[in-house]
């Protein structure tokens, strides 16, 4: 590039260079993980159209025998249950790891590879730094579970046009959007606290274990109380089926307080310290 | 207005030291040697110096401003080499280049400059390239901002002669223009031709603050004697890192002249040279 050329972008430029870097260095696992889970979302819900025959098949093969269906967890199939229980599941589950990672990566991903001292010895100060860092998870977040969120539409449009609440659909991936960001903000915030000893590997970890605790939940009535151990209980509601009445809000009202305050914590933490 | 103050810096990482009660300072227009053996606490210093570290005591001003609290209002006008070559991966050359000079608020023509000067190329990763063109970007990176203060840890390291010596005319256009320059290096001729005042640290501790026109006057001299037959014992006190090779006996001798040369006629010698000291010898006659 000429330095003529150089001269008109820098003054074309009007993004804060910190917004600009984070940007750079982030956008290719954002690619990544959107074409991986849209493409499963899509595959999904392709499959829906063979899977509802052979339940059709098994509810009437069980008919009036009550044991054999409670066994087989059979019942007539609607695409918005299957959507939840195939596919929604697994999307909440992947965009969560992805918050969760880039969280981790944002804040040790500059002291594993050196870039730390550069960035730190720049002129700004750490709370702005981490500021840029904490806006770019949230855009690459919210960029993630927009472009699944729209796929897994058009997929629910094309083999279940009509069966379906839209409304209750665009519920459901505002609050798989909101429990993912509440995953990425959490990791973020442990990184910000615990640096070096906060690894890749435990920020998937954090994902997975939340993601398990849900599942727990939904052993009965007894288990109840994993709803409000994570915030992933919203993910295997069957809201777009039986509405936003089988959301549980307190859940979402406790992790949103949750991440929230651990950043607080983790950012008056990390201006505190070494960083090297 | 001095821009670097180190004041009774002490850094212990847990229980274990690594500077203590730390004092000196850079001022304006001067170009500082900051010398050490491996582990002496060199590196912790000028991490405290540029805010990557909280001092455990003691404080730390760049530009009036406490490095480590405020440090950030005053970075605008600190250029640093790291120890190790610092950049960002994900980010080509130039990439890299245009951050620094955005945060900055510097015009691109600095960078080409500076990347003509020391023959950078720009469109390439930093992890392509090799270390020496690794330690350019980072000195680049310094010095984009023509920044008041300049910290170098261990700038030539990977540096090739032709290059060193560009970088050489760079600090010296630097101190020129009234940049104010620490710079620690192993490399003891460097720091010899550069700098105005050397501080010698060792183990965390700042053990002689010297101003090289002194070092150069001090007693401190280089004793070369050749003997035919015997190799005497040097005796005399003031005599440190005494080295035989042959028949050739070299060591330093800090005292006075008078008894040196009375020494020196009461043993038997064919040659004879006595010169001052470099300032690799007074490391090793600090270090002893």
């Amino acid at each position: 590039m000429k330095l003529n050329e150089l001269k008109k972008e820098q003054k074309q430029s009007k993004l804060s260079p910190l917004y600009k870097l984070e940007r750079k260095a982030n956008y290719k696992s954002l690619i990544v993980f959107s074409v991986i889970i849209s493409f499963l979302l899509f595959l999904t819900m392709a499959l829906f159209n063979f899977v509802e025959p052979l339940m059709a098949e098994l509810v009437k093969m069980f008919e009036g025998q009550p044991e054999m269906q409670e066994l087989f967890a059979t019942q007539e199939l609607k695409i918005g249950t299957y959507f939840v229980s195939e596919a929604g599941s697994f999307w909440a589950l992947l965009a969560a790891i992805y918050g969760s990672f880039l969280g981790y990566k944002l804040i040790n991903g500059n002291l594993k590879n050196g870039s730390s001292e550069v960035l730190y010895t720049q002129n700004a100060s750490r709370t702005q730094i981490v500021k840029h860092k904490l806006i770019r998870l949230i855009i690459n977040v919210a960029i993630l579970n927009v472009v699944c969120g729209l796929v897994g539409l058009v997929a629910m449009l094309i083999w279940g046009y009509g069966q379906f609440s839209v409304l209750n659909y665009l519920g459901y991936m505002l609050f798989v959007l909101i429990l993912t960001m509440q995953v990425a903000v959490l990791s973020f915030s442990i990184a910000l606290l615990v640096k070096q000893k906060y690894s890749s590997v435990l920020s998937v970890l954090v994902a997975l274990g939340l993601f398990l605790i849900a599942n727990l939940g939904l052993m009965g009535e007894s288990f109840e109380v994993f709803n409000y151990l994570t915030p992933f209980a919203v993910a295997l509601a069957d809201l777009i089926e039986s509405g936003f009445g089988v959301v549980n809000y307190i859940s979402i009202a406790i992790w949103t307080v949750i991440p929230v305050v651990t950043l607080i914590f983790g950012i008056k933490s990390y201006k505190n310290t070494d960083l090297v | 207005m001095i821009p670097c103050d180190v004041s009774n810096l002490k850094k212990y990482y847990g229980k274990n030291v690594g500077v203590e009660d730390v004092t000196f300072n850079v001022k304006e227009g001067e170009i500082v040697g900051f010398i050490g053996p491996n582990g002496a606490g060199k590196t912790t210093t000028i991490r405290a110096i540029v805010g990557l570290l909280k001092p455990t005591n003691g404080s730390v001003a760049i530009l009036n401003e406490d490095a480590f609290k405020n440090g950030h209002n005053a970075r605008r006008e600190l250029g640093y080499v790291s120890g190790e070559a610092s950049y960002f991966p994900e980010l080509t050359v130039m990439e890299n280049l245009k951050f620094v000079a955005d945060m900055r608020g510097v015009s691109y023509d600095r960078i080409d400059y500076l990347s003509t000067k020391l023959e950078l190329a720009l469109t390439r990763k930093p992890a392509e390239l090799s270390l020496g063109n690794k330690k350019k970007l980072s000195i680049i990176m310094a010095l984009l901002s023509s920044p008041k203060l300049i910290i170098l840890d261990e700038p030539t390291v990977g540096l090739d002669p032709i290059v060193k010596q560009k970088f050489f005319e760079l600090i010296e256009e630097e101190k020129k223009r009234g940049a104010s320059i620490l710079i620690s290096s192993h490399t003891l001729p460097d720091i010899q031709r550069l700098c105005d005042r050397v501080v010698i640290i060792k183990g965390g501790k700042i053990i002689a603050i010297e101003e090289m026109e002194q070092l150069k006057t001090k007693r401190l001299k280089v004793v070369t004697i050749e003997t035919d037959y015997s190799k005497p014992e040097i005796t005399l006190s003031g005599v440190s890192n005494v080295k035989t090779d042959g028949n050739q006996i070299k060591f330093n001798y800090n005292g006075e002249m008078k008894k040196l040369v009375k020494y020196l006629n009461s043993i038997d010698i064919t040659n004879i040279s006595i010169e001052d000291a470099g300032l690799e010898e007074m490391f090793l006659h600090f270090y002893e």
